[in-house]
C-alpha cells in the first residue's frame, strides 16, 4: 500500500496532510501518534472514506478514483474499523456484519456465512444473533473488527481498534487481532495514540506527528531509537524522542 | 440454538420489517377508507380503478416514513458512511425495493376488491397503463425521498419529516379548491375516468415531472456529500419541477382528462343516430327504447333535439349521453337527465355573475324540474323542495306552447346578471 504525495485537510488551507508519502510494507504495522497527528485522517483516505485533495492512495497500483470502476475494485481490497463503532439498532451482530459483507461487494448467502466466520474469529460466536445494542463495550470492539474483516480485504485499516478498553479486555483484543489477520499477503494498520499498545504482534513501526511521518520501520530499529533500558521505557523514550518532547 | 429457533427468530426478524407489517395494515386502512365513500363507480371500469390506485395517496406518506426510519437506522448504524463497494443506488433498492413492493403490493389487493381482478380494460388502456404507472411511481418518489431523508437525520426526526412532506404532496393539492390544477400535479387521478374520456396528456406530463423532481429530491440527499448542498439542491429539485408540471397543468379543471376519441357502436331508432362505446355495445338494445320515448317527449314539449345521441363528449349538435348497466336497472334516470342537461346548454354562470351576483339562477331549479318531468323523471329527485315542485306543476297545466315560450325567455334571462322578471317565477 503507498500513501502517495497526498495533501489533505478538512478546512481549505488547513491541510491535515501535506505532499504525505509511505510505502506500507506487507505485515502487521502499528501507525504510532498523538491526537490530532492525522493517523485517523491517514486511514480513513485509506479506505477511501475521505478523498485527497491531490496525490493518491494505492494498492498494488491500484487507485480509487470517482466515478471509475477501480474505486470499487480498490474498496473491496480494504477493510476499515472507524475508531467508533456505531450500532444498528434492532440489527442482530451477524446482521451488521453480514450487511457491511453485502456493502463490500458479496452477494447476500456468502455475506450471511462470511458474517458467521467473521463473528468465530473474533470470539462473537454464541452471541451473533443478539442485538448488537446489548453487547458490552469490548464486544462492539470486535464486532467493528468483525465488519472489517469480513470480506476477506487484502489490507485492514484499524482506526485506534483498543481505544476505550480496560487493559485485559486490551491484551484480549490484541490477541483476536493477532489471529483474525494471521493470514498471508495481509497488510494491516493499526493507529494508537497509546504507546504501551506496541507489542511483538507488529513487524513495523510508523510514528506520525502533525501530519509528518517522524519514523517507519522496523520495530527492532524503532526501539533501538529509544534510550535502551527495559522495553516500555524504550518505547516510551523512543516515541517521545521521535515526537520531539524528549525530556532527557 | 437449534435450527428450528433459528429459523423462528430469523422470521420473527422478517416479520418486524415495515415492508412485511404495513402493506396489510395500510391495506384494510385504504380499503375501508375507500369503501366508506357515498358512491363507488362500477366494478370493472377504469373510473373504479382510478379510484382504486388512487389509495397510493394514502400509502406514499406511510411508506415514505417506513423507509426514513430504516435508511436512518443504517445511517446511524455507520453503515452508510462505509466506504462501500456496492453503489448507492444498490442500498436505496435494497432499502426501498421491499417497501416498495409492499406498496404496490396493497394497491393491488385495493384494486382487486374495489375493481375486479383481472381487470384491464380493452379501450382506454392508454389511460388505464398511465394511471398505473403513474401511482407506482409515486410510491417509488416516495420511498426514495424517505431513504434519502432518512440518510440525513436522526431516526426520530426523518421519519415523521418523511411523512409529512410527502403527505403536504401526495394529499394537500386535492383539498385546494381554488385554483383546482394543483390535485393534478400529484400523479394520482381519482376522479378519473368515465366511458367518454382517457386521462389528459397535460396532466401526466404534469404529474410525472413532480414525481420526478421528489424521485430526483431523494437521490440527491442519498448521493450527495454535503448535507447542506444537498438539501438544497433537492430542494431547488423540486420547486423547478413544480413549476415547470403547473404551467403545464394549470389550464385543466376538476377533471384531468379528454374527450376519448375512437370507433363507436351505433344504431339507428326514430330518426336519431344512436351511438355507445364498443364496450358498452350491449347496452344499446336496453337503452334505445328509453331513448326513443325521451326523444319524443321533447319532440312533443317542442324542445330542440339533435339527431345524434351519443357517448362521445365534445361533438357539437348531439345529445351527449352515459350508458351504465345499473342506470339502466334503475330506471334509466341518469340516461333520461342527460337529454335535461343536453336540452339546454347555458347552466353555468355567465362570466358576470363573479362580481355582480347571479340572482336570475333561481329561474335554473324551475327549470330543470320542468324538463325533468318533461324526459320522465319526478323533479324531486334533483332536490327540489315541495313548493319548487308544486309551482311547476301550476305551470305544467298552462298549454304546451305557453310551457315553452316561459322555457326560452328563462333561458335568456338565465344569461344574464339582472334580476328575473317576477312573471318568470311559476
Amino acid at each position: 500500500m503507498l500513501f502517495d504525495q497526498l495533501t489533505f485537510g478538512y478546512r481549505r488551507g488547513r491541510a491535515v496532510l501535506r505532499d504525505f508519502t509511505w510505502e506500507v510494507p506487507p505485515g502487521r504495522t502499528v501507525l504510532l501518534g498523538p491526537n490530532g497527528a492525522g493517523k485517523s485522517t491517514l486511514l480513513a483516505i485509506g479506505a477511501d472514506a475521505e478523498q485527497p485533495w491531490s496525490g493518491a492512495v494505492r494498492i498494488d497500483g491500484l487507485v480509487p478514483r470517482r466515478f471509475h470502476l477501480s474505486r470499487a475494485q480498490y474498496r473491496r481490497l480494504v477493510g476499515w474499523m472507524p475508531q467508533h463503532i456505531r450500532i444498528v439498532p434492532g440489527m442482530t451482530g451477524r446482521e451488521q456484519v453480514a450487511y457491511a459483507g453485502w456493502l463490500k461487494g458479496l452477494s447476500r448467502r456468502e455475506a450471511w456465512d462470511a458474517a458467521g466466520t467473521a463473528m468465530a474469529m473474533v470470539g462473537l460466536s454464541g452471541i451473533e444473533d443478539k442485538r448488537a445494542s446489548t453487547y458490552s463495550g469490548g464486544q462492539q470492539r470486535r464486532l467493528g473488527l468483525a465488519q472489517a474483516i469480513v470480506h476477506r480485504p487484502r489490507v485492514l485499516l484499524l482506526d485506534e481498534p483498543t481505544v476505550g478498553l480496560d487493559p485485559a479486555q486490551r491484551q484480549r483484543f490484541r490477541a483476536i487481532m493477532q489471529s483474525a489477520s494471521d493470514q498471508p499477503g495481509l497488510t494491516v494498520i493499526a493507529s494508537t495514540h497509546q504507546v504501551d499498545d506496541l507489542s511483538d504482534l507488529y513487524d513495523t513501526v510508523a510514528v506520525l506527528h502533525s501530519g509528518v511521518l517522524r519514523f517507519a520501520g522496523p520495530t527492532a530499529d524503532f526501539l533501538a531509537a529509544g534510550s535502551g533500558k527495559d522495553q516500555t521505557r524504550t518505547v516510551e523514550a523512543a516515541y517521545a524522542r521521535l515526537i520531539g518532547e524528549d525530556q532527557s | 440454538m437449534t435450527s428450528s429457533d433459528d429459523s423462528t427468530s430469523r422470521w420473527l426478524r422478517r416479520a418486524r420489517r415495515p415492508a412485511v407489517w404495513l402493506p396489510p395494515v395500510a391495506g384494510v386502512v385504504a380499503t375501508f377508507s375507500l369503501l366508506a365513500l357515498d358512491v363507488l363507480p362500477d366494478r370493472g371500469t377504469l373510473s373504479a380503478w382510478a379510484l382504486a390506485v388512487s389509495s397510493a395517496r394514502l400509502y406514499a406518506p406511510l411508506f415514505a416514513g417506513a423507509a426514513a426510519w430504516e435508511s436512518a437506522r443504517l445511517a446511524r448504524g455507520g453503515l452508510t458512511g462505509l466506504p462501500a463497494v456496492r453503489p448507492r443506488a444498490a442500498i436505496v433498492l435494497r432499502l426501498g425495493g421491499p417497501l416498495l413492493a409492499g406498496a404496490v403490493l396493497a394497491v393491488v389487493a385495493v384494486c382487486v376488491i374495489l375493481a375486479g381482478w383481472p381487470y384491464v380494460p380493452s379501450a382506454q388502456l392508454g389511460s388505464w397503463i398511465g394511471l398505473s404507472v403513474s401511482a407506482v411511481a409515486v410510491l417509488a418518489a416516495a420511498v426514495i425521498l424517505g431513504v434519502g431523508l432518512g440518510f440525513r437525520m436522526p431516526q426520530v426526526v426523518a421519519s415523521p419529516v418523511a411523512l409529512l412532506v410527502t403527505y403536504l404532496w401526495v394529499a394537500i393539492p386535492a383539498g385546494i379548491s381554488d385554483p383546482l390544477w394543483p390535485r393534478h400535479l400529484v400523479g394520482v387521478f381519482d376522479t378519473c375516468c368515465e366511458a367518454a374520456v382517457v386521462i389528459s396528456p397535460d396532466a401526466m406530463v404534469g404529474a410525472s415531472l413532480v414525481t420526478l423532481g421528489f424521485a430526483g429530491a431523494g437521490l440527491l440527499l442519498t448521493l450527495g456529500r454535503a448535507w447542506w448542498r444537498s438539501a438544497g439542491a433537492a430542494v431547488a429539485v423540486v420547486a423547478l419541477c413544480v413549476a415547470i408540471g403547473a404551467n403545464q397543468v394549470r389550464a385543466l379543471e376538476y377533471r384531468p382528462e379528454i374527450p376519448r376519441a375512437g370507433a363507436m357502436a351505433c344504431q339507428t331508432a326514430a330518426d336519431l343516430n344512436i351511438c355507445a362505446w364498443p364496450e358498452h355495445a350491449d347496452l344499446l338494445d336496453e337503452a334505445i327504447p328509453v331513448v326513443v320515448s325521451v326523444a319524443e317527449a321533447m319532440r312533443a314539449a317542442n324542445l330542440p333535439l339533435p339527431n345524434t345521441v351519443t357517448e362521445q363528449r365534445g361533438v357539437p349538435d348531439t345529445v351527449n349521453i352515459t350508458l351504465s348497466a345499473d342506470d339502466l336497472r334503475n330506471g334509466a334516470v341518469g340516461l333520461r337527465l342527460d337529454f335535461v342537461m343536453s336540452a339546454h346548454p347555458g347552466w353555468d354562470p355567465p362570466a358576470c355573475a363573479a362580481q355582480e351576483g347571479w340572482p336570475s339562477s333561481v329561474l335554473a331549479v324551475y327549470m330543470l324540474v320542468w324538463l325533468a318531468e318533461i324526459v320522465g323523471v319526478d323533479g324531486t329527485r334533483l332536490g327540489a323542495t315541495a313548493e319548487d315542485h308544486a309551482a311547476v306543476a301550476r305551470l305544467q297545466q298552462r298549454p304546451i306552447d305557453t310551457q315553452r315560450a316561459w322555457f326560452d325567455e328563462a333561458a335568456a334571462a338565465l344569461k344574464t346578471c339582472d334580476d328575473p322578471d317576477p312573471d318568470l317565477l311559476p
